[in-house]
């Protein structure tokens, strides 16, 4: 049958066999979600208003495109603002889905069924939302390619020392593996949808989609010798991108930015600020859609493990750069570290501190994080206290570097706003599109696991 | 596995896809495969081509003008008509009382030489065709060319072998690059500077300009400094 | 640089250019070549920079006759002059095609020696004004000149009969002496007819002489309010001379002592300066009377005052000291005559009185505005010519010039601009620009320079002097006659023409120099000044704004959103109070004011500024224009109505604040260096800096190998007294945009270098630092290695190139260079094709579209041009043959640019001086711009001479 069968630790391991879920049960939830579609008039609800956000992305980047990056409020010596805060954002969100696909699924933690494919299409979103930022913030973006090698007529290639060559390959290549691991993951639900499909004309879709699954012995043999090595493949990934990114603050000379601790204080970051995007989007969804059988309380008690145990990482690296600041004893590291305590941005410090640092000690008692309410709350935080982890990076580090006479503040104006509230935009449609049209949950592997249940009793 | 409960009632009646489906399929998927790479490929081709540098044009001149015959035939002196290329930045246009030193006695009445006699009547300048252009931003320099032993038949090809005046060269950055990687095989004897059918310069290293990673070398290279013609 | 190339008649290429002005439309045609048609195209052709359009076909256009040999590369330089407040700045002005784009100093020129300031940097682009006045107007409808002459024609028969009687002429003082000779003329035919003159501005005479120094001879000046280096006819002159003083190899440094209300350029340079109230003037001159007699003052001084007093004093009692005293023009008459016996004792020569060189004194005249003003209310006179002033902006608030005006019934304005004058009006003439008319001025020292045109006038515009011409004999003839005449007098016809072409050649006459009136009678003492009462209220101070001068440069956008000094406020004016001053009143900056006396009021926002005197606001002028454009309407307050005729410098107010508030926009918003070692001062006892900071760390990269020549600059900030020239220079020279309040407002001014300003010391009279900071092209560069398209790399020759047509703006490079000195086009700040102001851009340097970033390239075109040059000639480039445009404009010599591998380069020598450091040297970027430490006086007690040990250590500056 099945070789993703591991050997299950007892106990622990939450199991939707507990809950009563059958081989059919499991099928038949989870498919009528694209099928049946049911809680109609709350997905039109919903979809319609991150449609309106999305046309919003579109207004805003039409305007942006006429008019150049000035009608953001960045400046001299701001010169980078939103659109960094939100790609790093939006890419470190973009860490869970592989993370919890992959290297859960390498280090045998079979409870990540029942959420890795809906992560997956998470990340693949986030991915989406954060491959528009580098573009859109270029000065001329009508020549992004050039930071492609390619043979040109002028016979100049990319400036390979710069970290914004590198996050190109990192970025694209993530997002290529992403794609292909959560796609093949999909063939056999695919297949499955085509055979419960109620019309010809899903039944055709779903079947092109499915590249013919028949789910016979050898499909099933390539299908997992693939989705290992695209696993191992997308392990490694999970920690170069982030790494990168972070390298492309720690490669500048800039007090704040200048930092040996980056690359893993942001892949740290990266999977705290991913899992919490997680419990945000799963906790409504598993309500919505009844799905409590399959993604139960022990779950979200995981995540919340996880999310403790990333932020206390992530504390870890505030407390390095201030450490080194006052260790290393250089005057500009150190002014810059008292300037985002007591700065004119020291409110934003603060709160991120209460949302990466303080909200997920709330997590402690065990109660807690079997409720869902309270880790819903957590969870958002942390998503607040992320964001403003980048803002505060990029811009309080630049706002008052070496030469007193060339210090500045940095105002968003309405268009850095919008720009930001679009991406969630198109981000939620096409989570929506997602559950409207894709079995949110991998049917294929949640019968393997039931079945791995019952053959071991 | 496939799901456990068939939806359908009863068996399909016909199956869902043809037979030749997957064929289909796989020759679809190689097809998007193939019109990809085509494009990347065309567009390669036609940025580099002839065609997009416009090599080989003619444009249409007030007075057909022949090179051909003032600089070949009569072996007229390129700074007759071109005067300030060994002292300026831009090699200079003659001024119609160029034309007239000589056309003010033959050929005065040639109906082609019209439009001169009007420019020097009605003193309003003959509007030339541009034929060799480069872009805003590239500051080139004829008179230290010139000094340097560059002919003007490394650039401007063939002169003497051309009736209307014709781009020779596509003066993309990479053949400029290509020469001031190594200039040494392009200069010429000061003598053969301004012979208008100098020899076919730059053609076989021309596209073998390379791209230099860092856009500097480790070796010191003025000629190759981005400033040297850009600022 | 190309010597000035003399011209005969009018200028090569003024017809093309002409061409490409048809009157009263300033817009380009298209025949122009290859990049300036390009460039105008612009807008619509690189504008998201299309790369797959193919480019339109281009026209080239012929001459029909060829160009004079001295034009034929395209560039040619012609040596004139620049009027200052009537006074000649002497200036080379480059042409380019016949297109004038660029403005420096005539090295043959006494009074500018070479060197330029911001205002004469700036004059270029008032040429291209779009705002200047296109053609006669009569009563604002569009009119002719013949229109105008026929009109005039009627009417010069009825004051011929009359001997001119009705007839009034006001003019600013002028040192035309053709104009002169015109005015004196029409005062001979007619000698009922007035003249006036009016400026609002400073007097430099005194009855009918005018005080002259030698800054170079005074080992120690005094200065009481003047600002002697900055907004002084000889102001260049003055500070080139002062700062030679001052230079490395200079054996004894001369001493620069300041009193003065208000901070000026000349009090930041100086040793000691004190701030100190008008009304305290007398108490302190006493003191130093007192110390230099070796009696105790007799008064209580304030620190600052005392400190300057002792060791002035200190100075003064050793012997052959020559020291000097600069009085500002709003000082009272008593003490200029404490002045005056200051400098008959202690000058031994550095002090001359030279007969007065411009017309305010002139006997013929009639006298200022006040009388004009009068006689039009007696109604006598009823046909007014207003010659180049603006009066009815200028005109001091109790004189109704705009009402009595209205007596007149024949009224004429000429100016550049159809301004609030010329609105009142029935005439308005406009007058040509001086880079487009023959002309004559003198300089203060009397000098005398023949202006001529580069281009003929853009707008019809004539010249001031034909139209005196005019108005005299109702005929018109050309400028270049009128001054030829006033120059052939005295000298036969044959050598005449030769001497005419050399006067044009060098841009100085060849003449007598000026007789010097009889110097004051050596005073026994100095005088005891009556010492007023500790005044109690609050008095304004009227001054000249730092750009704006009396606001005849108000359309200049240069110079709107040039940052003024200490405040560093740009495009508009602010009260200037003592921070003291701020708190009694509790004021924030910004905080709107309102200063009343005499029944008038001008309300203005205030800006607390350490050094200021307490007890007085500081109003500049020429703010609150209001026909001046979009440029220069509505920028600030107009101080102008609380100016009395009786006060014009000073008033006391009663001042209370309205609770209004308005963000006023600067280009700095911290002025201390926080603990931070930036701009360096060392000792005058020790002036070196620890060789331990001055050797260099280890890098990560590989050092670049040296090529041919290594660029270098070195700026000595103890020359640099902060005047900005450089900054309009670079602007001027490198195609540098006008962005606008707003974007300023954002933090992103565009400027290639910057005068950064720090305050040190005790806010009620702290030690100001200026540090020009251009780009430092760091051979570790940290810009260059986070660019991913490389368009920023290193040259081999040093230089830290940015290549915009490369540039995708990710702006990283910005965000890794330490110094911040990048500028980012963050939108399209291109003025629009079709305004004119694309004709001064340099040809040499391409225009910036939107989203790329540029910054201070060193001038490369012109190391480019001058390498080129000596390549030609199969030789090196000398020391000294490339100027960069901030090195050439510097008046006192800060900025130094050469060729670091000839140890003999001065640059060179500079770096191996002592005090050479560079900033941030700590980051290891290695900077080619370094910078020599300012040189802070030794303690008063111990000044004994100004000699600094052994001089021969020291390198050359």
């Amino acid at each position: 049958m099945n070789t993703l069968r591991t050997e299950v630790a007892e106990g622990d391991v939450p199991n939707p066999a507990d809950s009563g879920e059958t081989l059919a049960s499991v099928t038949e939830r989870v498919s009528r979600l694209p099928l049946a579609r049911p809680r109609s008039r709350f997905w039109w609800a919903g979809f319609l208003a991150a449609f309106a956000g999305l046309l919003l992305l579109l207004a805003s980047v039409g305007w942006l495109f006429l008019r150049g990056v000035g009608i953001w409020g960045i400046d001299m010596p701001v010169a980078w603002g939103f659109a960094i805060v939100n790609f790093v954002w939006w890419i470190g969100i973009g860490h869970a889905g592989t993370f919890i696909s992959a290297i859960l699924l390498l280090l045998h933690q079979q409870w990540r069924t029942s959420i890795s494919r809906f992560t997956e299409a998470m990340t693949l979103f986030a991915v989406a939302c954060a491959g528009i930022y580098p573009i859109l913030h270029l000065g001329r973006p009508q020549f992004f390619y050039w930071l492609l090698p390619y043979p040109d007529t002028m016979g100049l290639w990319p400036q390979f020392r710069s970290p914004l060559v590198w996050d190109v390959f990192a970025v694209s290549t993530y997002a290529t593996v992403s794609l292909l691991f959560w796609y093949v993951g999909l063939l056999p639900d695919l297949a499955t949808l085509r055979d419960r499909a109620p019309t010809v004309g899903k039944q055709r879709a779903y079947g092109l989609l499915s590249l013919g699954w028949r789910g016979d012995g050898r499909h099933w043999a390539h299908y997992e010798r693939v989705y290992l090595t695209l696993a191992g493949l997308a392990a490694p990934l999970v920690v170069s991108v982030h790494s990168i990114v972070g390298l492309d603050f720690a490669v500048a000379i800039l007090p704040g930015w200048h930092s040996t601790i980056f690359p893993p204080y942001f892949v740290a970051g990266a999977i705290f600020s991913g899992f919490a995007m997680v419990l945000t989007l799963v906790i409504p969804l598993r309500k919505v859609y009844g799905l409590e059988a399959d993604i139960t309380d022990r779950h979200l008690e995981l995540m919340a493990k996880v999310l403790m145990a990333m932020g206390w990482v992530v504390a870890y690296g505030y407390f390095a750069e201030f450490f080194e600041a006052w260790r290393a004893g250089d005057l500009f590291d150190r002014f810059a570290a008292v300037n985002r305590t007591v700065g004119p941005y020291a409110f934003c410090f603060w709160l991120l501190v209460a949302c990466n640092v303080v909200a997920p000690q709330l997590l402690w008692p065990r109660a807690w994080r079997r409720r869902p309410g309270v880790l819903f709350a957590v969870a958002l935080a942390v998503n607040v206290g992320m964001w403003l982890e980048r803002f505060v990076i990029v811009v309080t580090s630049l706002h008052r570097d070496f030469l007193p006479s060339a210090w500045g503040m940095y105002r968003p104006t309405f268009w850095d706003w919008s720009t930001f509230l679009g991406t969630i935009g198109l981000f939620v449609a096409l989570l929506f599109l997602f559950l409207r049209l894709l079995p949110a949950i991998s049917m294929a592997e949640m019968r393997g696991w039931l079945a791995n249940r019952e053959a071991s009793e | 596995m496939t799901s456990p409960d068939p939806p359908a009632p009863g068996p399909l009646r016909r199956p869902l896809f043809g037979a030749g489906t997957t064929h289909a399929v796989r020759v679809a998927l190689l097809g998007v495969g193939l019109t990809v790479g085509a494009a990347g490929f065309t567009t390669y081709e036609y940025y580099h081509s002839p065609y997009w540098d416009r090599v080989g044009v003619a444009p249409a001149q007030p007075v057909p003008f022949s090179h051909r015959h003032h600089a070949g035939e009569l072996r007229l002196d390129c700074r007759f008509c071109h005067p300030t290329v060994e002292t300026a930045a831009e090699a200079g246009m003659p001024s119609t009382q160029t034309c007239l030193t000589c056309h003010s006695q033959l050929f005065r009445g040639e109906p082609m030489l019209q439009p001169v006699m009007a420019s020097a009547a009605d003193n309003v300048p003959l509007a030339w065709s541009r034929v060799n252009t480069l872009p805003d931003h590239v500051h080139f320099d004829h008179s230290i060319h010139v000094a340097k032993g560059i002919a003007c038949a490394s650039c401007h090809g063939d002169v003497a072998d051309m009736p209307l005046m014709r781009k020779a060269r596509a003066l993309t950055m990479r053949e400029c690059l290509a020469c001031h990687r190594d200039p040494g095989p392009h200069q010429v004897a000061a003598a053969e500077v301004f012979r208008p059918s100098g020899p076919g310069l730059l053609t076989s290293s021309a596209t073998s300009g390379e791209g230099s990673g860092r856009g500097n070398e480790a070796v010191p290279r003025p000629l190759t400094n981005c400033s040297t013609c850009h600022h | 640089m190309a010597p000035p190339s003399s011209i005969l008649g009018t200028s090569p290429g003024t017809a093309r250019l002409s061409d490409e002005f048809p009157p009263g439309a300033p817009h380009w045609l298209p025949d122009l070549d290859r990049r300036e048609f390009l460039r105008l195209m612009g807008a619509s052709l690189a504008l998201a920079g299309l790369s797959s359009c193919r480019r339109p076909a281009e026209k080239i256009v012929a001459r029909v006759v060829p160009p004079d040999r001295a034009f034929a590369s395209g560039t040619a330089w012609y040596a004139t002059a620049m009027p200052w407040e009537g006074f000649a700045r002497g200036v080379l002005a480059k042409s380019w095609q016949g297109r004038p784009i660029k403005l420096e100093g005539n090295p043959d020129h006494p009074e500018s020696r070479g060197a330029t300031d911001a205002e004469t940097q700036a004059a270029i682009l008032s040429l291209y004004d779009p705002e200047r006045s296109t053609g006669p107007r009569r009563g604002g409808q569009a009119a002719s000149w013949e229109r105008f002459e026929q009109e005039w024609t009627a009417r010069r028969p009825e004051f011929a009969a009359r001997r001119g009687a009705g007839l009034a002429v006001l003019t600013e003082p002028t040192t035309s002496p053709t104009l002169r000779r015109e005015l004196h003329a029409l005062l001979a035919a007619w000698p009922e007819a007035r003249w006036f003159q009016h400026t609002p501005l400073a007097r430099h005479d005194r009855d009918g002489w005018q005080a002259d120094f030698d800054f170079a001879a005074a080992d120690l000046v005094l200065t009481l309010g003047a600002d002697c280096f900055h907004r002084h006819p000889a102001a260049l002159r003055q500070a080139g001379d002062f700062f030679s003083r001052r230079r490395r190899d200079a054996t004894r440094r001369s001493r620069l002592y300041a009193l003065e209300p208000t901070p000026s350029l000349t009090g930041a340079a100086a040793d000691y300066r004190a701030p100190v109230a008008p009304g305290r003037f007398p108490l302190v001159l006493n003191a130093l009377a007192a110390a230099l007699g070796g009696r105790a003052p007799s008064a209580e001084l304030t620190e600052p005052e005392r400190a300057l007093v002792r060791d002035c004093a200190a100075r003064l009692a050793g012997g052959g000291t020559k020291g000097i005293c600069i009085a500002g023009p709003e000082i009272p008459e008593e003490q200029q005559r404490w002045v005056d016996a200051f400098n008959a004792r202690y000058a031994r020569g550095a002090a001359r009185r030279l007969a007065a060189v411009r017309s305010d004194g002139d006997a013929q005249s009639g006298g200022g505005l006040g009388e004009l003003v009068a006689a039009l209310d007696r109604g006598g006179i009823s046909t007014l010519w207003i010659l180049g002033a603006n009066p009815a902006y200028t005109a001091p608030g109790d004189l109704d010039f705009s009402g009595a005006l209205r007596r007149a019934e024949f009224t004429v304005h000429v100016g550049g601009h159809a301004d609030e004058t010329a609105a009142r009006c029935g005439w308005h003439l406009p007058e040509a620009h001086f880079l487009e008319t023959w002309s004559d001025l003198r300089a203060y020292s009397g000098a005398a320079t023949i202006l001529q045109p580069l281009v003929e006038p853009l707008h019809g515009g004539r010249s001031p002097v034909e139209i005196a011409h005019l108005l005299r004999t109702g005929e018109r003839r050309g400028a270049r006659e009128l001054v030829r005449e006033t120059w052939s007098r005295g000298v036969e016809d044959a050598s005449f023409e030769a001497r005419w072409h050399e006067w044009l050649d060098r841009g100085v006459v060849e003449e007598a120099p000026a007789e010097a009136a009889p110097a004051a009678a050596a005073a026994s003492g100095l005088p005891l000044l009556v010492e007023g009462t500790a005044a109690a209220e609050i008095a304004v101070l009227f001054r000249p704004d730092p750009n704006l001068a009396d606001g005849r440069w108000a359309t200049n956008a240069w110079l709107q959103e040039l940052p003024r000094p200490f405040t560093s406020l740009v495009w508009e004016n602010a009260a200037l109070v003592s921070p003291a001053t701020a708190a009694k009143f509790s004021l924030r900056n910004g905080d709107i004011i309102r200063c009343e006396a005499g029944g008038r009021a001008v309300e203005a926002p205030v800006w607390s500024l350490p050094g200021q005197a307490d007890g007085c606001v500081t109003l500049p002028l020429g703010g609150g224009r209001t026909a001046a454009g979009p440029v220069g309407s509505g920028r600030g307050f107009s101080a102008y109505p609380l100016r009395a005729v009786r006060e014009p410098w000073e008033r006391v107010v009663s001042l209370r604040p309205t609770g209004g508030h308005r963000d006023l926009v600067t280009t700095q918003g911290h002025f201390t260096m926080d603990g931070r070692d930036l701009a360096r001062t060392v000792p005058e006892e020790n002036p070196s800096l620890p060789p331990a900071e001055r050797t260099e760390a280890v890098a990560l990269f590989p050092t670049w190998p040296r090529d041919r020549y290594a660029w270098a600059l070195s700026i000595d900030l103890d020359a640099c007294f902060g005047c900005s020239a450089c900054v309009v220079a670079c602007q001027a020279e490198n195609n540098i945009p006008v962005v606008g309040r707003d974007q300023v407002a954002r933090g992103r001014e565009m400027h290639w270098i910057r005068v950064d300003r720090y305050f040190s010391g005790d806010a009620a009279n702290p030690r100001v630092l200026h540090q020009p900071v251009p780009c430092m092209h760091c051979e570790q560069a940290p810009c260059e290695v986070v660019c991913p398209v490389g368009a920023t790399v290193h040259s081999s020759e040093g230089l830290n190139d940015m290549i915009y047509n490369r540039c995708v703006g990710t702006r990283y490079c910005s965000n890794n260079c330490p110094y911040k000195v990048r500028r980012f086009n963050f939108l399209d700040y291109r003025a629009p094709a079709e305004s004119g102001v694309y004709l001064q851009a340099n040809p040499a340097v391409t225009i910036r579209e939107r989203g790329v970033m540029e910054k201070c390239t060193y001038c490369v075109q012109r190391i480019d041009a001058g390498r080129i040059a000596a390549e030609k000639e199969n030789r090196r480039v000398r020391d000294g043959e490339i100027l960069t445009a901030c090195q050439q404009a510097c008046p006192a010599g800060a900025i130094v640019f050469g060729d670091l591998n000839d140890p003999a380069s001065r640059v060179a020598r500079r770096r191996r001086d002592p005090m050479s450091y560079a900033l941030l040297a700590e980051l290891n970027t290695r900077p080619r711009t370094t910078y020599l430490a300012k040189i802070l006086p030794a303690s008063p007690l111990a000044a004994q001479d100004g000699s600094r040990p052994d001089p021969q250590s020291r390198a050359d500056g």
